[in-house]
């Protein structure tokens, strides 16, 4: 299951969640008595917890991410490359990966997995269930983050354009391709369906 | 868009003040009444959303525009009609404010007119209740959700819609299914899953309205006529919604096998092996060539969900583990040339592990394919680092007792966390314990010692692997950047490569010129990479001596104690000052659990203490095996400890005392410390053999004093 989505940033300094979403609300109070006995923070709202927890992850992307532009060379492919589905040339490069996130006591019930696909200072990370289908989250990240480019102009607008991030569009987007945070296995010809259904939504006056 | 840019457009969100919230609610609460659609209208939601994203406080949305937003949702409860923005956007904030009391009672009301629940699955209002905290309302919708699923006659993209809003609130509340519900909602999965029909769909924005289209098949997905059942793997210009139930119900279909608990009456589950000849079938289909280059990646990520769909099924029911395992080690056999797929390669090897021992079958052989081979070509892929370290933490400790791969292929284990440092410490923290035996323990302990030494290869190699980018190294590099890739070119030096790059452990603890790898290295001591891996050096440094002391045993400890004094002044990092006080601190633990091991290394000891130049590279390493002698040199601890033995410590610690006191008072060098100078001294006096003329003592306990207090330590 995918538990949510965001969207932040990586460049080194204050790291920002521009968007998120979660499909679901977890269950609190997983944790064994013990564990809750020996957790040292009050109760916190769940909804704090959520934020929290997509902190910490966005926040884990970054150091992950600034590695990885340490030591990648100029025109350095990354093996986690997957084929761009429409073969468009305008897809910037990006580097991917994985980062996991144990559960603890404080603001995360459950073991998670987070898929991320940063470039110049964007991230588009899924944060996964750890028994999630890893190789089709990737495959969806790919389709999500290229309707984003396309639509959304993210990677080109400055910054003040940002404050009006059009979130009905990402959420359209989401729902077309990743409904209820359920990866679907869709092959090229179901993709073609649903991106004509997309253009067609997502053409209204704004 | 620089971090700062972003930063500050959120910072003037975040500061917005109370009377221009007030405004913006005022404003969203009359557009909403008014039903507005305009651009501005959207923009002004847009804001709101944004601002409660931005903060982490509980909404402060007033009543009655909480009961406008839920308002606008009920409005729309018609299946096929797109949602607009403003309705997009109701869900967003709804969701972004939920879990909260103002959302739940919301949620409960839903017999009054401010009811979300209307009479069909809405793609609205569905993600408004998954995002509520209060089982009995995701209860209450569960219920009603599973009527409409298997229910005749409701429109298939609403069941689609309730089918996957039961999937992920079953996930992750499986308190709000009943014993009965799972089966109900499995057995409609099943159906869907079997009972597509063959035939494409008509295009829906064809403009040739009097011209029928001739009824084609799917294909599949080679191009070929199709040959069995619809799949998600068939290929149509555009899908029915009966083919559509069919691709959500296999994309759903492993999330329910998930929530099969052994309580479940068997009786009601009798139709899962019409999940086990739809995997059969979809698995063939996967071996296909896809006509289309881009379904090769959905071909692989289907293949791995219908191995884990298969393996669940057998955890489940044994009776289906016979006739899968020979499909399973079929697949293994076509995957084993192939590293490009290492990643599906080990979801066949999970299964393999899963449900080999009721199979008698060793599953050696494919476990050397995958972490000799597989891995030794894919060290560098971070995806397979990721998914292998993944795979061993979660069978470690089958890997452990009943394999012996962790303890051979190690070294092909230790590239992962050479090339992804941080990424992996706490996970290796875990598996480097199960990696130590009495005859890897001292391998291990050079190789973690020699973490950055590989990163720094690994680096090598890669950057003569892709010799277009040799010309494109940043200018910040060392002018002597080719030193190391020189080295890797020169067949003299090629085999010192091979040993620390080598994919099997056994062969050898070191070489002999690993003072050598390191010089030729040493341009790459300050790459990013290399310094990472120093940095995590002494977590697995630590982790080691702990699996010593508890299980290592008195001979491993002999036979380790000397490799330790050896490595002090032998290390690959910038930060030898922090591995040393490592080694020094677990040496001191180490002589403290064996202090009779004193006796054993006698000659090592002895030698280390004999020479001056031995001090000064590890100064706080030698204080350290110093105390650990005038501690532990006494026939208290080991009746071996006789006056020969002690006498000859005497002696050696003695002339170095006098010849350290020498060199300090001629040069008025300060290399020394008066820890050492004490530490020396107190040593000294404990070793002593009786008898001993006291005065003697206390005259070099004089000098010693007098030096530490003159020369400024």
């Amino acid at each position: 299951m995918v538990y949510g989505f965001l969207i932040h940033t990586i460049l080194p300094g204050k790291c920002t969640v521009m968007y998120s979403q979660a499909f679901v609300q977890e269950q609190q109070n997983t944790l064994s008595e013990l564990e809750q006995e020996l957790s040292d923070t009050d109760a916190v709202h769940p909804r704090t917890q959520r934020k929290q927890l997509f902190q910490r992850i966005a926040e884990t992307v970054q150091d992950e991410y600034n590695f990885r532009k340490s030591v990648s060379k100029p025109r350095h492919g990354t093996s986690l490359e997957s084929k761009s589905l429409s073969n468009d040339e305008h897809l910037p490069d990006f580097e991917k990966g994985f980062v996991k996130m144990y559960r603890n006591g404080k603001f995360n019930p459950t073991d998670k997995i987070a898929l991320w696909f940063g470039t110049g200072n964007i991230s588009f990370t899924l944060v996964c269930d750890s028994t999630e289908n890893r190789k089709q989250a990737q495959n969806i990240l790919s389709l999500l983050t290229k309707y984003f480019i396309e639509h959304l102009s993210i990677l080109k607008q400055p910054a003040e354009a940002v404050g009006l991030l059009k979130v009905d569009k990402v959420a359209l987007i989401i729902n077309k391709f990743l409904p209820s945070g359920i990866l679907v296995f869709m092959n090229h010809r179901l993709i073609r369906q649903l991106e004509k259904e997309l253009e067609i939504e997502i053409k209204d006056k704004n | 868009m620089d971090a700062a840019s972003v930063d500050g457009v959120f910072r003037d969100l975040w500061e917005v003040s109370q009377i221009e919230l007030s405004d913006l609610y005022t404003k969203l609460e009359k557009g909403l009444f008014l039903k507005q659609r305009d651009a501005q209208f959207v923009d002004t939601m847009r804001q709101m959303f944004l601002f409660e994203h931005s903060t982490t406080a509980e909404s402060r949305i007033p009543e009655s525009l909480m009961a406008s937003l839920f308002h606008t949702l009920g409005q729309c409860d018609e299946v096929n009609v797109v949602p607009n923005a403003i309705e997009r956007l109701c869900v967003a904030i709804l969701k972004e404010v939920s879990p909260s009391e103002q959302t739940r009672v919301y949620q409960v009301n839903s017999d009054n007119s401010n009811s979300v629940m209307s009479s069909i699955p809405s793609s609205l209002t569905l993600p408004v209740v998954a995002c509520q905290f209060d089982e009995d309302i995701l209860t209450k919708t569960m219920t009603q959700v599973i009527h409409w699923i298997s229910t005749v006659g409701i429109d298939p993209s609403a069941q689609i819609t309730g089918l996957l809003f039961a999937t992920i609130c079953g996930f992750y509340h499986p308190k709000t299914l009943s014993m009965e519900q799972k089966p109900v909602v499995m057995r409609q999965v099943i159906e869907w899953l079997n009972s597509a029909s063959l035939s494409q769909a008509p295009n829906p924005y064809t403009h040739k309205i009097f011209k029928k289209e001739s009824e084609q098949n799917v294909t599949e997905i080679d191009g070929s006529l199709n040959t069995g059942t619809f799949t998600l793997m068939n290929i149509g210009q555009y899908y029915t919604p009966d083919q559509m139930l069919t691709i959500h119900s296999f994309s759903v279909l492993r999330k329910w096998l998930l929530l099969y608990d052994g309580n479940d009456s068997a009786q009601n589950w009798q139709f899962l092996p019409l999940i086990q000849e739809h995997c059969f079938r979809v698995l063939e289909q996967c071996h296909r060539k896809c006509r289309v280059a881009a379904d090769e990646e959905v071909e692989e990520a289907v293949f791995q969900e219908c191995i884990s769909i298969l393996d669940q099924l057998c955890q489940i029911d044994v009776q289906f583990v016979p006739k899968t395992f020979d499909v399973i080690k079929r697949q293994a056999a076509k995957m084993c040339h192939n590293s490009d797929k290492a990643v599906s390669f080990l979801r066949l090897l999970q299964f393999i592990l899963n449900h080999g021992e009721s199979m008698m079958c060793d599953p050696d052989d494919v476990l050397t394919t995958y972490f000799s081979a597989f891995l030794g070509e894919k060290c560098t892929d971070y995806n397979v680092g990721f998914e292998t370290v993944t795979f061993v933490e979660a069978n470690l400790e089958k890997l452990c007792r009943k394999t012996e791969i962790l303890q051979k292929y190690f070294p092909n284990l230790f590239k992962i966390i050479a090339w992804s440092p941080r990424n992996f410490v706490s996970e290796f923290v875990d598996i480097l314990p199960a990696t130590v035996t009495t005859h890897t323990a001292i391998e291990i302990f050079h190789m973690i010692l020699d973490l950055p030494c590989l990163s720094a290869a690994m680096e090598t190699v890669l950057l003569q692997t892709k010799p277009s980018d040799v010309d494109n190294l940043s200018s910040d590099r060392n002018t002597n950047t080719c030193t190391s890739m020189e080295a890797f070119l020169n067949p003299l030096q090629k085999p010192l490569f091979n040993f620390i790059l080598r994919h099997k452990g056994g062969q050898g603890d070191t070489i002999s010129r690993l003072d050598v790898l390191h010089k030729v290295l040493q341009d790459l001591v300050n790459h990013p990479r290399v310094r990472q891996s120093a940095s995590v050096v002494p977590d697995l440094l630590r982790t080691f001596f702990v699996t010593i002391a508890q299980d290592g045993g008195r001979e491993l400890v002999n036979r380790l104690i000397p490799v330790i004094i050896e490595r002090t002044i032998l290390l690959y990092s910038n930060e030898t000052e922090a591995i040393q006080t490592i080694l020094s601190e677990e040496l001191l633990l180490l002589f403290k659990i064996y202090p009779d091991l004193v006796v054993d290394q006698k000659d090592e000891l002895l030698e280390l203490i004999s020479t001056p130049r031995n001090v000064i590279a590890r100064q706080n390493f030698f204080i350290h095996v110093v105390w650990c002698l005038g501690e532990y040199c006494s026939i208290g601890f080991d009746k071996r400890c006789d006056h020969q033995v002690i006498s000859t410590f005497y002696e050696s610690l003695e002339c170095l005392t006098y010849e350290i006191s020498a060199e300090i008072q001629n040069t008025r060098d300060n290399k020394y410390t008066g820890r050492l100078l004490s530490t020396l001294m107190s040593s000294v006096t404990k070793v002593v053999p009786w008898p001993c003329p006291m005065d003697h003592h206390i005259m070099m306990a004089y000098d010693v004093m007098s030096l530490i207090m003159c020369a400024n330590f």
